[in-house]
Formats: C-alpha cells, sequence, structure tokens
C-alpha cells in the first residue's frame, strides 16, 4: 500500500520538516504546499534536510497565497492534488493533513487499518438538514449567500453584505444536482475519487460557485465526495484527532497532552502547539517502539472523558475553592465558595456559656471558639487554636471583611469542625450572614421568661430585652427555613441534658461530613 | 455613537497626552529596538538601583521567551549600563526627571508601550517580580499568548504574591544571580480580600503578608495586589495607575464574558535585605505612592526588625499550588 500526504503548511518550517521525516520512512511521498505569503524558501529548506532518496519522494505544489475562510485554501489542497497528479505516482490513498499535525499511531497501523477498510473515503460529510455541524455561527448561509469578505478582516463588511443578501431575498442556486455537506477539512480519499473530483473542479461553474462561499475547505471535497461515490462508501470520518471547543475553536495540543493523545483512536492529531518539542519527542518514541496499545485502531473514536470532564469542573471554577477576579457578592466574601460546614451558637448576652463550651471541646473533631467577633478583640478562648494571620489585639484585620476571615478560620484546621460563639444583637451584621449560608448549623440559647417573676419589683428589664431579641431572631430565621438546634437555659445556665443533647447534635452532623 | 466616542477621548485622552508630553524625560542610552521582530514578546520595566536584580531577572524572562526588554533607568548609579552594554535585547533609556511627576512611570511606560509594544504581547513588570501561569511545567508563555490570542482576550489578570524568608527582613541577604526564591521561600496562602471597583472595573485585591505585617490597624490603605501585567498592547491603551488598573476597561477584566479564563501569580520578593537601604533612600526623595506612606510602614517595620514569617505561611511549590489555594485558575485552557 502506498500513501501520498498533502500537506497544507504556512509557517514553522522545523516541524513541518520534523512531520515530513516522520511520515516518509516508510516510502509514501509527501506532497507539501508552502504558503505564498510565507517568504522563507522551503524548497531549499528541505534539500538540505533529507537525502537524495527521500527526496526523490518529495514534491512542492504550485504555491498560493492561503487566505483563511476563503477559495484559496481550497485551491491549495487542488495545487497538492495536481502535483500528485503529475508525479505519476500511483498511490493507494491521498491523505489530507497541516503542518501542525502530527501522527499518533504508527504508519504500519495506517497501512493496516486502511487495507482492512480498502476502497472506502475517510471524510466527514455532514447533511446540514440533518444536524447543523457548525459548533457557533453560520451554517446554510455559508453556501447560500455570496461572501466577499473575509470575517477575520472586515467583520462588519461580512455582516453587512449578508444582511444586505438576506433583506433583499436573494439566494444562490447550487449548480448540478451537488447537495452541500459539511465536514472536518481533513480527509483521506481514494486516488480514482480524488482524481473525479480534481475533474469536477475544472469546471467553471463549479468553481465560481465555490469561490464566493464561506470556509469552502469545509464544504467543497465534501459536497463533491458525496455526489460523485455512494454513501455506503463514505466512512464519515478523517483520520485525524481534532476537537472544537464550545466556543468554535480547535483544541491545541501541548506537551503536557501525550497521555490524551495517545488514548486517541486516529492517526494523526490536530493541532500541536509550535512549542510542544516534548510532546513531538514522546510521540516520536511511541512510534519508534510500538507497544500495545499504540496500534491497531478497529474503529475511529474520540475519546474525550478527561477533556469533558475538565471543561464541567472548570465551568464554573474548581468546587471549594475561590476564583480570583469573580466574587458574585461582596457582601458575603468568602463563604460563596466555602463548602466546609461549621457552627454558630446564637445566645443572648447573659447566658452562661462557658461549660457548653468546654464540653463540646472535650468531644473529638470539634473545636469551639468563643466570641470571635467581639467589638474590641477576637476573643478566641482557645489559645492552641489561634489564626497566626490574625492576632487578637488586632481585630481590624478581622473586620476588613469578616466572612472571609471566618472562612480562613474555618480552613485553618482541615480535619475541625469549627464553631464559634455570637451575641445578639451582635452589632456587626454576622447574624444576617450565617442565617444565609447553608454552611452555618445554629445552636439557639434562649432565656426563661424569669424577668415576670423577678425577686425585687416586677420586671427585670435585662431578661426582657434579651427575650424580645432572641425571639425576634427566631421568627427571622424560621421565616428563612433554617434548622436549628434549640436551646433553653434556666437562669442562664444551661442544663446537662442540652449540653448533650448539643453535642450529639453536632456530632451528627460531624460524620454526615466526614462521609 | 458619538457619545461613545467622546468618552473614550475624555477617558483616553489625559493618559495619551501626558505620556506624549512626559516623552521628553527620556534619552535613549542605548536603542536596539530595531531588533524586535514581528510577534516577539516585550518586557517594559522602570527601576532605580536595582541592578543587583537583574541577571536572575533576565534569564527568567528569557526563558519565559521573552524576546526584548525595554528598559527606563531613572537615575540609577550602581552600574546599570555596565550590566546591560552588552545584551543584545536590552533597550535602555535614561531619565533623571521625577518619578512622581511621571505619575510612578506610568507616562513613560505608556509612551514606550505605544511606540514599541503596539501589536506585541507586553509584559509591564518591576524587576522583583516574577510571572508564573497555569502549566508553566510545560507550556511556554507564547503558547499563553496564543491562546489568548486564540479565545480573543488581550490581557492577563494575575495577583501579586509576596514572598518572604524565614528570620527578619535585615537578614535576608541576596546575591547578584540568585534564584530569590532560595531566600524567600514563603508567602500567606490565605488572608486576600477581593472587591470589584465601580470606575475602571478592575478587581481590587489587597492582602497578604502587606497587610497582616505592615497594615494591622488600618488594613484598608493596605497597597493593591492585583495586577494587569500582560496585555497585547494597541496604540490607545494606557496603564492608569501602575499595572494595577489598564484602561479601556475590558483589559482588566479577569476572566471570559461566558467562562472563567487562566489567571496567573506574580512573585513578587520586595523582603530582601536590600529592602532598607531602598527604603531609607526612598524615604528622603518622596517619589512614591501616598506620600510614600508605604515606605514609612516599611522603615518601621524594619526598624522592629519585624519577622514576616508565620507559622501559617505557606513554602511555594509552584503553579498546581497556587491552584489548589485558589490564587490561579486554569480557566477554560485545556
Amino acid at each position: 500500500m502506498k500513501l501520498a500526504f498533502i500537506i497544507l503548511a504556512h509557517e514553522d518550517p522545523a516541524n513541518l520538516l520534523r512531520l515530513m521525516q516522520r511520515l516518509l520512512v516508510d516510502g509514501d511521498i509527501v506532497i507539501v504546499h508552502w504558503d505564498k505569503k510565507n517568504q522563507f524558501d522551503m524548497q531549499a529548506a528541505a534539500q538540505a534536510y533529507f537525502d537524495a532518496e527521500s527526496m526523490r519522494r518529495v514534491r512542492f505544489a504550485r504555491r498560493v497565497a492561503v487566505e483563511w475562510g476563503r477559495w484559496s485554501m481550497v485551491e491549495a489542497t487542488l495545487a497538492g492534488v495536481q502535483e500528485l497528479e503529475q508525479s505519476g505516482t500511483v498511490a493507494d490513498y491521498a491523505v489530507l493533513l497541516s503542518g501542525a499535525d502530527y501522527l499518533i499511531k504508527p504508519l504500519s497501523a495506517l497501512k493496516a487499518f486502511l487495507r482492512a477498510h480498502s476502497g472506502k473515503e475517510f471524510i466527514e460529510c455532514v447533511d446540514p438538514d440533518i444536524d447543523p455541524w457548525v459548533v457557533q455561527g453560520l451554517v446554510k448561509e455559508r453556501f447560500q449567500h455570496h461572501h466577499w469578505f473575509n470575517w477575520r478582516d472586515n467583520p462588519q463588511l461580512f455582516d453587512w453584505s449578508l444582511k444586505t443578501q438576506k433583506k433583499l431575498g436573494l439566494k444562490r442556486k447550487i449548480p448540478g444536482q451537488l447537495k452541500p455537506h459539511f465536514g472536518s477539512q481533513w480527509w483521506a480519499l481514494t486516488w480514482p475519487t480524488l482524481k473525479q473530483v480534481l475533474a469536477i473542479s475544472r469546471r467553471r461553474a463549479i468553481r465560481q460557485f465555490f469561490k464566493t462561499t464561506w470556509v469552502p475547505d469545509e464544504l467543497f471535497f465534501q459536497t463533491l465526495v458525496v455526489a460523485v461515490v455512494p454513501k455506503t462508501q463514505i466512512v464519515s470520518s478523517g483520520l485525524t484527532f481534532y476537537h472544537f471547543s464550545h466556543q468554535g475553536r480547535p483544541l491545541v495540543f501541548y506537551n503536557d497532552h501525550f497521555d490524551f493523545l495517545s488514548r486517541q483512536q486516529y492517526f494523526l492529531a490536530r493541532k500541536l502547539s509550535p512549542q510542544a518539542t516534548r510532546l513531538r519527542d514522546r510521540l516520536d518514541d511511541m512510534l519508534e517502539q510500538p507497544t500495545a496499545n499504540s496500534g491497531g485502531v478497529t474503529s475511529l473514536s474520540k475519546q474525550l472523558g478527561s477533556y469533558q470532564h475538565f471543561i464541567a469542573v472548570q465551568w464554573r471554577g474548581i468546587p471549594d475553592r475561590r476564583v480570583v477576579g469573580r466574587q458574585l457578592d461582596a457582601w458575603y466574601g468568602d463563604l460563596e465558595w466555602n463548602k466546609k460546614p461549621y457552627f454558630v451558637i446564637l445566645a443572648y448576652y447573659g447566658a452562661q456559656l462557658e461549660p457548653l463550651r468546654d464540653a463540646l471541646n472535650d468531644w473529638p473533631g470539634i473545636c469551639c471558639y468563643r466570641e470571635l467577633f467581639h467589638g474590641s478583640h477576637i476573643d478566641y478562648g482557645l489559645p492552641d487554636m489561634e489564626h497566626p494571620f490574625y492576632p487578637a489585639d488586632k481585630p481590624a484585620l478581622r473586620d476588613m471583611k469578616r466572612p472571609n476571615f471566618l472562612v480562613d478560620l474555618i480552613h485553618a484546621h482541615p480535619d475541625q469542625l469549627t464553631g464559634f460563639i455570637l451575641r445578639l444583637p451582635s452589632g456587626n451584621e454576622m447574624e444576617k450572614v450565617v442565617i444565609f449560608d447553608p454552611q452555618a448549623t445554629i445552636v439557639f440559647v434562649l432565656p426563661d421568661d424569669c424577668y415576670l417573676d423577678a425577686d425585687n419589683d416586677g420586671l427585670d428589664w435585662h431578661n426582657a430585652f434579651d427575650n424580645m431579641v432572641m425571639y425576634d431572631y427566631l421568627a427571622e430565621l424560621q421565616r428563612a427555613g433554617k434548622k436549628l438546634c434549640r436551646v433553653n437555659a434556666s437562669r442562664h445556665i444551661i442544663p446537662a441534658d442540652s449540653i448533650k443533647e448539643v453535642g450529639a447534635y453536632l456530632c451528627a452532623l460531624q460524620t454526615t461530613v466526614s462521609r | 455613537m458619538l457619545k461613545k466616542l467622546l468618552r473614550f477621548i475624555q477617558r483616553g485622552g489625559p493618559a495619551f497626552f501626558m505620556a506624549r508630553k512626559h516623552r521628553h524625560d527620556l534619552t535613549a542610552v542605548s536603542d536596539r529596538t530595531s531588533r524586535i521582530k514581528r510577534g516577539d514578546l516585550l518586557a517594559f520595566i522602570v527601576l532605580r538601583n536595582e541592578t543587583i536584580r537583574i541577571p536572575y531577572f533576565l534569564d527568567y524572562y528569557r526563558a519565559l521567551g521573552v524576546g526584548h526588554f525595554l528598559f527606563v533607568d531613572n537615575d540609577s548609579n550602581d552600574g546599570l549600563m555596565d550590566r546591560l552594554a552588552a545584551a543584545a535585547d536590552c533597550s535602555v533609556w535614561h531619565t533623571a526627571a521625577s518619578y512622581k511627576e511621571a505619575k510612578f512611570g506610568v507616562h513613560w511606560l505608556n509612551y514606550l508601550l505605544r511606540i514599541y509594544g503596539s501589536g506585541h504581547w507586553c509584559l509591564t513588570l518591576d524587576p522583583d517580580e516574577f510571572l508564573d501561569f497555569p502549566h508553566s511545567d510545560s507550556r511556554s508563555l507564547a503558547e499563553l499568548t496564543a491562546y489568548l490570542d486564540q479565545e480573543g482576550k488581550a490581557s492577563f489578570f494575575a495577583i501579586m504574591l509576596d514572598m518572604y524568608g524565614e528570620g527578619p527582613v535585615d537578614d535576608a541577604g541576596y546575591r547578584s544571580g540568585q534564584n530569590p526564591l532560595d531566600v524567600c521561600p514563603w508567602f500567606d496562602a490565605t488572608g486576600y480580600y477581593q472587591d470589584r471597583r465601580p470606575n475602571y472595573g478592575e478587581w481590587w485585591i489587597r492582602g497578604g503578608v502587606r497587610r497582616r505585617v505592615f497594615f494591622p490597624d488600618q488594613p484598608e490603605h493596605a497597597p493593591a495586589l492585583n495586577k494587569t501585567v500582560l496585555v497585547k498592547w494597541r496604540w490607545y491603551y494606557a496603564y492608569i495607575a501602575s499595572t494595577h488598573i489598564a484602561w479601556p476597561n475590558r483589559l482588566n477584566r479577569p476572566h471570559f464574558s461566558d467562562t472563567l479564563a487562566p489567571t496567573g501569580c506574580l512573585l513578587h520578593f520586595k523582603y530582601l535585605s536590600l529592602l532598607r537601604e531602598k527604603v531609607e533612600e526612598e524615604m528622603e526623595r518622596k517619589e512614591h505612592y501616598a506620600g510614600s506612606r508605604e515606605y514609612q510602614r516599611y522603615l518601621d517595620g524594619l526598624n522592629d526588625s519585624a519577622v514576616l514569617w508565620s507559622p501559617a505561611s505557606v513554602r511555594f511549590r509552584g503553579w498546581r499550588q497556587c491552584v489548589d489555594l485558589g490564587l490561579m485558575n486554569v480557566g477554560r485552557w485545556f
């Protein structure tokens, strides 16, 4: 089996030579189309690089100045095909690839695959009536209207001309009985089919029609191959692995993509970064010492699992991590991305909470600070567990954005369930933050109604105020639908049973977290 | 349309004309800009008496693929030209004019960026800043800029990480040519505060060791840590306040409109023993931002032999660690 590789290249001569060398090892021929816009003398460089034997199998096509998205791209490809015809060599298949592509399976495996599927045409042909194929942008407009401007250079003129034609109701007629098909630019076709396509391409009407289509390289060969070959002969996929991102841009492969590329059930990959030298080295190693998984492609298929996982994760940012340069709510700060639960003991000013705190701190894996948001200092209450970045006597550091301080503290001890006491009214709005934070578990300490039977004369105003504040806030919590662990103090002291209850409540939370 | 144009002139005009005015400050000492090739990555630096940092700085950024360095030498007297005279990829402009008058060097930079940087990806740096970006161990900066080009993004956002050593700042000695990471491998992994500001839409990030040690009582006065150091420059672009704020506003956007973009970290090695000399000189000159308030704090800190290291400090281990700490984004750069 003899192959002919037609390479379209416009830059990076060193990597082009490297690719050519890879393709020449097995007695096949290589035809290079070197973009006319690049002044570099590619022919001389190749002559210096290859020996005479290899050079006999290298040919250079008539050079065309290639413009992305325009007819010149097809013209360059046709120039390559013409060069192949003139060379007189009989090739079984011609493979179109670009200078930024590289082999990801050995040539022997490629030939074995083509032998097994002899006579099939490897070109992606998609009927736009069935599947739009294009990720973002124009589909049928590409051939239904004239495109005289390049969108890359004159996006406004391009859009204006399209809009005007649509408004005037101008629609183009497709010559012959052609049915337009879309597909990737990169194909592998049998020589008889290619010869037929070349013959059709010489017809004036056909050339005139495709000259003003948009991105004809994804249209021309696909449409003509469907016209000359029965559909059963067409394998609707090239031999080149490529993928377009959600934004419609081709993925570029770098030095760290070796594993990803070697998983792909294709023979060539598009497109490699010009600087990805180590990737090319590793692929070379693999091609020279084929292992079990490097050959033997039975059907062409993309293995995109890791890419799709990556995109799914990165779309919104890594879970449980801050995203630099994004914050949905300034007031909420780092709590926005925090996924680690914590607890808050909301209590009135008079409640005696030290016994509760001591009992909680005796539980393994629970760490309960005192009043972290105390007005005059950071009241840690746990001398060994202070955050070194927030000294107790520097409350300004904490108050610059309190949620961020809280998140830093929660994450300082990854294996601990952290909590703190917040006395109401706090005067710093932290109770408004925790009420809406799904990660906050609330232990709510209510006063008893001892203000009614106060010993001296009728009413204890302090207690009455505490009652009012706490019941007000309780109503607010209930309105927000927040679950809480309710504790009733009696004479400002929390009963031993309640302390045990709170401990069990928080421990249950802890086990659900660790699970 | 007309309104848009007017606003454009109103906001971009002053920067443009101030840069034009301040071009007279600069005299070319060694102009090798004719060697700049199309598509080269350029670096623009304003410096004063920091020659000791230059050898490693040049090595680091040459390895990243910077093609040409354009220095503005604000009247150094420590032999800068001896270092740079032989380097074929460095051009130097000298000025003895006031740093403060030139809006802390911004007007000089804007002028050079417009003349030499238009159409190139440009890094605007201090000699103590080292850029790290996602996949920096396997991908080059040129690959990053090619990706940003392909995605239609003209700028790359970075957060500045202040690096420090274990002992007092005065003990962190630095030899010329040494990797500063050997002296100052520690940084603050938490304690950063970000807010978007309205006028230029920039993300204002404060925090880290500066806020913690030098501004504990007025943390809101801590200097900004957001930097847009890598920009594909066009003639009308401008930096407004150092590299913290760029204009037009879209350059300050860290991300794409729909998803996240890659962002980087700028390792900042200010806290070497060199700081004392620098601070003492700057306190004399009063040429820095906000009446050199920042420098007064540094001097006080140095005199108290402040130790920046704390048990919560983290040793720098590369870009993956920064991503894990939520200080760098990979974005959708697969």
